[in-house]
């Protein structure tokens, strides 16, 4: 086995080798000319002249007599990869165990994550800048042992993928081509989502990989294609397949068409008006906006032609350039082609790409005042017509070289997208959406493309709330005309029928109504996976990041509002909660920390978790930093604290603002600013913590406008509503249940249970309503294992209600959570029987 | 600093329409812009532990609007219902950084007319010593044909979030949670 060792030891010291450093090429040649000494009795047959010529490169490249080194070492790794090949090193051995050993598979998945994230951060960084050959080397290391270890565990899907991404990187190095990025990220995703199924499910099947080879080979075979003929006609733009799949692209593309639609109403304008710098301004802005959300979504192209079409505009608004008429037919041109890639993203044809970059070249042209190709300045080209000068090279010959070649670079690395790569959208795309046979790369007229877009239309949540709000009235409206007594007197079918039916239509529409404003939490969810691994990276950590209930339907604004305190809190149990990989395995723990984020239905509220294994925070430490500042008073006890009382010390105000609290994991920095934005949506923050094991953020959100299903009591002359959810039972008590208790307090045993009784209209200062027990009726509540029992005069009904604030101009109001139109058209006072609990003085369990 | 200078503009910041009502036999003015419409007063339900001259809140069409009672909160004698009591649904600005508007009913005895006051019927605001607070008063115009002076309320400032949150501060202090045990 030495022989295989030796290799793996070659392959190593290729990663760290470049050609100018003499201490790794050292190394190199040594470990090669091991491999030759080797060669006679272990190597594979029929490559004897191999090992000399690796030999010889090295030592040249050693002796700095290469004239190529780069070429040289890539040689040496072909040659390398040539003998892995041929001895298997990184194919399953023959007969392995094709069950997938447990304790290897865990290893694995623990290695990956590390492994992905030096890939992409590697790629990223090539896609900045293509010529660090070193960057280059080590994604295509990482890539390369991934692929191996794939071989050994076996994950025969994951090892093809690999192999074919190594073989692009090849290609693209050996060819001087910039490496497509977003293709190989594609394969990485794949591997990463079948990671995750193998971390919960080690039986899994892999997900399709069909899509992520075609697209690699693809790309492969594309870019040779291109190194062979430099452009090739037929080809057609492509965006990135999460563009494709990203649910606000609809949106997208409904504004930007409505953006294009101002630019060519005002392009008309500066025919007539051409010193008009407005008009100008107009379609500049047009053109900036649209860069600024294609740049979002990666659309790599659109910004290119974005960008230099705002360019030309700017040198029209700086009066360096006045707007002639071949000017404005050149960025209707511009407008066209713009609207021909909104139509691709709609299921339309691909515009070449060819079209795209000659038209960024003749802009940028144009923008120096110098003259473009007059042929593209005639016609606006049609996404399907073919521009007899097409290729680039066929510009103008006053262009410089330089810019050529940065208009030619936006689309190069963007190959022909096959009809394959057509993924399932998640939501919107319709199950009947036909996927067309994969069509080979080289084709150029790719088979159409189908993205089903729903329509949307885009509404002012002015306009929605209004919307809701009279629906409201309309189900109260409905309530009181079918309860009107008069209309009780008459009791024909025909009204009946009429009546229910228009119930019914009433309480559909109130539905639909509802559900205009309802979310999932889906799109929160996947831009906290992003922030993970970026933090993770940042703070070289190892996280593995799970989300559960991500179809939790959640109202918009409470949607909108809860991103930024979700960003802090993992930032804070990745960046603070989460140890160093070393450090978790020191403490017996796995190298990989992990956070999970929950979210599901409790109660009647939406609970989001964030959850990690980390040390979590010292109570002590909590404990002696809340004195120190004030927040406690100097004579308490940390003894005296129950638990999750000291943990929400983070949450105070001030515990955390001045310098960093070290040591405790510096959670606390501004918990009181995530805690304000929680309860502002009338939310509620908890924690729970356990030293050296982990640390549970609990958010509990209201669903906001929902319905909530309420009792209606009378206390005095007012009625309350109170959730349902929290009300266990209504009794009114015998008089040997009631227990009192010094003057005025009484407890009642409820089935064994001595709980006090609260009367709402001491709470709320009421002057009217009776303080007889026996006349009135006491209700259980119970809201986190903390019970009262609430007194007030009598229980009205049950029903549902919609929550409404009770204006803006109001502050909020202790123990009442907003307000509810009953159907005699007067507003109720929704109890917040959380803060009633709190009021009254029981703590919750 | 003298008044005359301050009200010496050709067009005055104060000139325009107001809507005029009467709270205990006083006209008060507040800007017809920031009128919405006027109802005729229903049936208030109390919020608890508020301020006094804080009412309720009503229904209006689905939407629940806080009232106020703006006699008790000028100080203006006490307040009466009668036939003629009307609530004038404003709306207000809630704070500097929050520019939607707020919607806010004020019972008032009985809405008067739209009054146009031109620059030169304005004066400033009045300073007293004593108890009389002027400070929701933005000036005062001087209506010689009618040979009345009404006094402009700055409705915006009458009801600031902050000084509310303040109010509803001390009024949760006075009351000790839990006194029934």
């Amino acid at each position: 086995m030495s022989f295989l060792s030796t290799i793996e030891r070659i392959t190593d010291a290729l990663q760290q080798c470049t050609p100018e450093d003499a201490s790794s090429l050292a190394g190199l040649l040594a470990e090669i000319q091991a491999l030759r000494n080797d060669w006679k009795s272990e190597g594979p047959d029929g490559m004897e002249s191999e090992p000399d010529a690796a030999l010889a490169l090295a030592e040249g490249l050693l002796r700095k007599k290469s004239e190529a080194p780069g070429d040289d070492l890539a040689a040496i790794k072909d040659f390398v990869s040539k003998v892995r090949s041929a001895v298997g090193a990184d194919a399953p051995t023959a007969g392995a165990a094709e069950d997938i050993d447990d304790e290897l598979l865990q290893l694995f998945l623990g290695g990956c994550e590390e492994a992905l994230s030096k890939i992409e951060g590697g790629l990223i960084e090539l896609g900045e800048n293509p010529g660090r050959t070193e960057v280059w080397a080590e994604v295509r290391g990482v890539i390369h042992t991934l692929k191996g270890e794939c071989g050994v565990i076996p994950l025969a899907e994951a090892q093809e993928v690999f192999h074919e991404a190594e073989n692009l990187l090849d290609t693209c190095s050996t060819q001087d081509i910039p490496i497509p990025i977003d293709n190989l990220l594609v394969a990485l995703d794949w591997f990463k989502s079948y990671t995750e199924q193998l971390a919960s499910d080690q039986s899994t099947q892999p997900p399709p990989h069909a899509e992520v080879m075609e697209k690699l080979r693809m790309t492969s075979s594309c870019v040779d294609a291109e190194a062979a003929e430099s452009v090739d006609e037929g080809e057609t733009i492509t965006f990135p397949d999460d563009v494709m799949n990203d649910p606000t692209l609809p949106e997208f593309v409904v504004e930007a068409r409505g953006h294009l639609e101002d630019a060519e109403a005002a392009l008309l304008d500066v025919e007539s008006h051409p010193e008009d710098l407005e008009i100008i301004n107009r379609i500049f802005r047009t053109f900036h906006t649209i860069k600024g959300v294609a740049g979002f979504m990666n659309m790599t192209a659109m910004v290119e032609l974005a960008h230099s079409t705002e360019a030309l505009l700017d040198e029209f608004r700086k009066s360096n350039l006045t707007c002639s008429e071949e000017h404005t037919t050149l960025i209707f041109s511009c407008c066209d082609a713009m609207s021909s890639m909104l139509d691709f993203l709609t299921g339309g044809e691909a515009p070449r790409t060819s079209l795209i970059r000659k038209l960024v070249e003749s802009t940028s042209l144009a923008a120096r005042g110098e003259p473009w190709d007059g042929g593209s300045s005639q016609a606006a080209p049609a996404p399907v017509a073919t521009p007899e000068a097409a290729a680039p090279q066929s510009a103008p010959a006053p262009a410089p070289e330089a810019s050529a070649e940065s208009a030619a670079e936006p689309s190069a690395p963007q190959p022909a997208p096959a009809a394959s790569e057509a993924k399932p959208a998640p939501a919107e795309t319709p199950k009947d959406t036909i996927k067309p046979p994969a069509a080979p790369a080289k084709t150029g007229l790719p088979a159409k493309k189908k993205y089903r877009l729903d329509n949307t239309v885009k509404v002012g949540t002015t306009r929605l709330d209004a919307l809701v709000d009279m629906v409201g009235e309309l189900v109260i409206a409905q309530a009181g005309l079918t309860q009107d007594p008069n209309l009780a007197s008459v009791r024909t079918p025909r009204l009946q029928r009429n009546l229910t039916q228009v119930g019914k239509i009433t309480r559909d529409l109130q539905e639909s109504a509802m559900s205009l404003r309802m979310v999932t939490l889906k799109s929160t969810f996947q831009k906290m996976s992003r922030l993970v691994r970026d933090v993770a990276q940042k703070s070289g950590k190892s996280v593995s990041f799970s989300t559960l209930g991500d179809d939790t339907e959640l109202d918009r604004t409470v949607v909108e509002e809860i991103s930024d305190p979700l960003v802090h809190l993992i930032r804070n149990s990745i960046d603070h909660g989460l140890e160093t990989p070393d450090e978790r395995v020191e403490a017996g723990k796995p190298t990989k920390g992990s956070v999970e984020l929950r979210a599901y239905h409790q109660g009647g509220s939406i609970v989001i978790e964030i959850r990690d294994d980390g040390r979590a925070a010292s109570k002590q430490k909590i404990f002696k930093k809340a004195l120190e500042r004030g927040i406690l008073p100097p004579e308490t006890k940390l003894e005296e604290m129950p638990e999750n009382e000291v943990h929400k010390l983070i949450f105070q105000p001030g515990f955390s603002t001045a310098e960093q609290v070290t040591d405790i994991s510096g959670r606390g920095v501004g918990m009181d600013v995530v805690r304000r934005n929680i309860e502002k949506m009338r939310g509620k923050i908890d924690i729970s913590s356990t030293e050296g094991e982990g640390t549970s953020i609990y958010l509990r959100l209201p669903l906001t406008l929902a319905i909530i299903d309420g009792m209606i009591v009378r206390c005095g002359g007012s009625r309350y509503v109170l959730p349902t959810l929290a009300i266990e039972m209504s009794f009114r008590p015998n008089p040997d249940q009631i227990h009192p208790l010094l003057t005025e307090g009484e407890m009642v045993d409820v089935r064994g249970m001595m709980l006090p009784v609260h009367r709402l209209k001491n709470i709320f200062n009421l002057d009217e309503g009776t303080d007889d027990l026996e006349e009135g009726i006491l209700i259980l509540l119970e809201d986190n294992g903390a019970r009262i029992n609430l007194f007030v005069d009598e229980i009205i009904g049950q029903q549902q209600v919609v929550i409404k604030n009770l204006g803006k101009a109001l502050p909020a109001i202790p123990c009442i959570s907003g307000g509810a139109i009953l159907g005699d058209g007067r507003v109720a006072l929704i109890l917040d029987i959380d803060a009633l609990l709190l009021e009254v003085g029981q703590p919750t369990a | 600093m003298s008044q005359a200078i301050e009200t010496q503009p050709v067009e005055h910041e104060l000139s325009g329409k107001y809507l005029s009502f009467m709270l205990g036999g006083e006209e008060y003015g507040v800007r017809i812009l920031k009128v919405r419409e006027i109802i005729a007063f229903q049936d208030i339900t109390p919020l608890p532990r508020m301020p006094d001259y804080i009412k309720g809140v009503l229904n209006l069409r689905g939407r629940i609007v806080p009232v106020i009672d703006l006699r008790m909160k000028l100080g203006v004698n006490t307040p009466e219902i009668t036939a003629h009591s009307c609530i004038v649904v404003l709306e207000v600005e809630t704070s500097a950084e929050d520019e939607t508007l707020a919607q806010i009913g004020c019972i008032v005895d009985t809405v008067s007319e739209v009054l146009d006051i031109s620059s030169e019927h304005m004066a400033d605001a009045p300073r007293f010593t004593g108890s009389l607070d002027t400070a929701f008063i933005l000036g005062l115009g001087k209506l010689p044909n009618k040979d009345k002076v009404v006094a402009l309320l700055d409705i915006d400032h009458i009801l600031l979030t902050a000084e509310v949150i303040e109010l509803a501060k001390q009024v949760a202090n006075e009351t000790p949670p839990a006194t029934e045990q």
